[in-house]
C-alpha cells in the first residue's frame, strides 16, 4: 500500500489544511483507491469490487464530458460497477491524466477473459487485471528470445508510479511525467496523488501558485500540467502541432489572423523569440 | 491587449479577461473565448497563474517563468520520446505520438536518434520501446534524469499464479467489445 496517510505533526507548523487522500478524512476515497490489501475480500480472494460511490471526485467533477473523455465512452464507475478490480481501475482512471492508457481510439479491454490491453493499437496485450495479484506475466520476447517479465501494463504502471516508490513533491510528479494531462483540476491533483507519499490537496494549488508547475495547454487541444523548468521548450515544440489541431475551430469561430493579432499585442516584440504561428 | 492587462504582475480569473474582451469589442460568446485563451497560450504568451479563490488565474508566461530553463543543446524531440518512454513506458511509437501530438515519423527518428538508449520487444504483434535498463546507465539527460531509476523488475514470482484467477463476472455478449460501449 503506498504511504500516503499523513503523519500528525508534519503539518503542524502550518495553517490547518485539508487532508487529501488520507484513510482518516477520506475514507471512502481511500478505500477504493488506495487499501488495496485491505479491502475486504470475496471468498474467491477477489477484492471487492468497488464502490461507484467510491468515485465521488470523478463523479463531482463532470459526469458528462468524463463519460466522453473516458475509454471507449464508459466511466470509471461503470467498470467499479461491473465488478473489475483494482489494477484496471487504476490503469484507466489514475492513468488517464499521466497519459499511459491513452486510449479514447484503441484501449482494448475484454472483460469476459479478465484481460486489459492499453495501447493504442488496437490488437489486446495480454495482461492479467489486478495489480498486485498474480499473473500478468506472460512471455515476453525481447529480440529473439522469450522471457519472462513483469507485464506491459505492470511497467507501465511501475513507470508512472502508481506502484512503486511515490514522489514527494507535485513538481516532482509532474516533471518526471514532462507533462500530466489536467482538464479537469480535481481529478488531474488527485492523480498526482495517487503517485505520491504525504501530498496534501493544497500542494498542487501551492504548486500552481508558486509556479514549480503550470497548467496550460501542450502537446493535444487539452491542459497540462508541466514543470516549469519544460514549458518553454515544450511550447515551442508542440504548440504549432495542437494550433493545427485547432485550425479548423478557429475558422469556424472566426478567430482569424486579424481577430487573433490584437490579442497577441501588446505586442511585445521581445517577449518571445519566435513569430507567432498562424495556422489558419 | 490580454498582455497588456495582465502585465506588471496581473493575475486575472476568467471573468476578468472576458471584461478586457469586451473592453476591447472582441466578440468572445461561445467558443470563442476559450480558444483565444488556448491560442494565447499556445503562443507561450499566458498561462496558468494559480488560484484566486476558487478560480484558475492566467498571467503572463514570460514574466512567471524566464526563459531558458535547464534545457538546452539537446533535440527536443528525442528528450520528449525519452522522456515519455522513461515515465510511460513500454510504449509503441503510436502511443507516443498520440500522446505527444507529433507524428509517427518524428517519433521514428527521435527513437532512431536515442539509439541504444532504448530498446525494443515485440508482444503480441506490437512493437514496444522502452529505456534500456541493462548494462550501463544511459548517459544523463535532461531535467529530471538523476530519477531515471525505472528498472524493469526482474518480474515477482506470483503467488497463486494465473491458473486460480476466478472468472470476471460474465456480461451480456456485444456489451463491450475493445473498450467501446456497443
Amino acid at each position: 500500500m503506498r504511504g500516503l496517510v499523513v503523519l500528525p505533526g508534519t503539518i503542524s507548523a502550518r495553517q490547518p489544511r485539508r487532508e487529501l487522500w488520507t484513510a482518516d478524512t477520506h475514507p471512502a476515497k481511500y478505500e477504493g483507491t488506495f487499501a488495496h490489501s485491505k479491502l475486504p475480500r470475496g471468498s474467491s480472494g477477489e477484492p471487492r469490487p468497488l464502490r461507484s460511490s467510491r468515485l465521488e471526485p470523478f463523479e463531482r467533477s463532470s459526469p458528462s464530458s468524463l463519460k466522453e473523455r473516458s475509454p471507449g465512452g464508459v466511466r470509471p464507475a461503470q467498470f467499479a460497477d461491473r465488478g473489475l478490480g483494482l489494477g484496471i481501475r487504476q490503469a484507466l482512471c489514475g492513468s488517464h491524466s499521466a497519459g499511459i492508457n491513452p486510449s479514447s481510439r484503441g484501449a482494448t479491454l475484454d472483460f469476459a477473459s479478465g484481460t486489459f490491453g492499453s495501447t493504442m493499437s488496437g490488437a489486446p496485450v495480454r495482461a492479467t487485471v489486478g495489480v498486485r495479484r498474480g499473473g500478468g506475466a506472460g512471455p515476453v520476447r525481447v529480440g529473439s528470445r522469450a522471457v519472462s517479465g513483469p507485464s506491459i501494463s505492470r511497467r507501465r504502471m511501475r513507470a508512472s508510479r502508481l506502484t512503486g516508490a511515490g514522489f514527494r513533491s507535485p513538481v516532482e510528479a509532474v516533471g518526471w511525467h514532462l507533462a500530466m494531462q489536467a482538464q479537469h483540476y480535481a481529478p488531474a491533483k488527485w492523480s498526482i496523488g495517487q503517485r505520491s507519499v504525504d501530498l496534501q490537496d493544497e500542494d498542487v494549488d501551492l504548486a500552481l501558485a508558486e509556479g514549480s508547475i503550470v497548467r496550460t495547454h501542450v502537446l493535444r487541444p487539452t491542459w497540462h500540467f508541466v514543470a516549469s523548468e519544460d514549458i518553454w521548450w515544450l511550447l515551442a515544440l508542440s504548440a504549432p502541432r495542437v494550433h493545427q489541431a485547432n485550425a479548423g475551430r478557429y475558422r469556424e469561430l472566426g478567430l482569424d489572423g486579424r481577430t487573433r493579432a490584437p490579442l497577441r499585442t501588446g505586442d511585445r516584440p521581445c517577449a518571445r523569440g519566435r513569430e507567432p504561428t498562424d495556422p489558419g | 491587449m490580454i498582455v497588456r492587462a495582465l502585465e506588471g504582475g496581473n493575475r486575472l480569473t476568467r471573468d476578468e479577461l472576458a471584461a478586457v474582451l469586451d473592453r476591447a469589442r472582441i466578440d468572445r460568446v461561445g467558443q470563442r473565448m476559450p480558444y483565444i485563451l488556448i491560442h494565447c497560450e499556445l503562443e507561450a504568451l499566458i498561462a496558468s497563474g494559480g488560484l484566486s479563490g476558487k478560480h484558475q488565474t492566467y498571467a503572463l508566461l514570460d514574466e512567471r517563468f524566464p526563459k531558458g530553463g535547464k534545457f538546452g543543446g539537446e533535440d527536443p524531440l528525442v528528450e520528449l520520446t525519452l522522456r515519455y518512454l522513461m515515465s510511460h513506458g513500454p510504449a509503441t511509437v503510436k502511443d507516443v505520438s498520440w500522446w505527444s501530438g507529433l507524428t509517427m515519423g518524428d517519433i521514428r527518428k527521435a527513437l532512431a536518434a536515442l539509439g541504444s538508449e532504448v530498446e525494443q520487444e515485440t508482444v503480441d504483434g506490437l512493437t514496444f520501446w522502452a529505456v534500456r535498463t541493462d548494462g550501463d546507465p544511459p548517459t544523463a539527460r535532461g531535467v529530471h534524469s538523476s530519477r531515471r531509476t525505472t528498472r524493469r523488475s526482474s518480474g515477482t514470482p506470483s503467488h497463486d499464479g494465473s491458473a486460480t484467477r476466478s472468472p470476471r463476472p460474465s456480461l451480456p455478449p456485444g456489451v463491450i467489445r475493445a473498450g467501446r460501449a456497443v
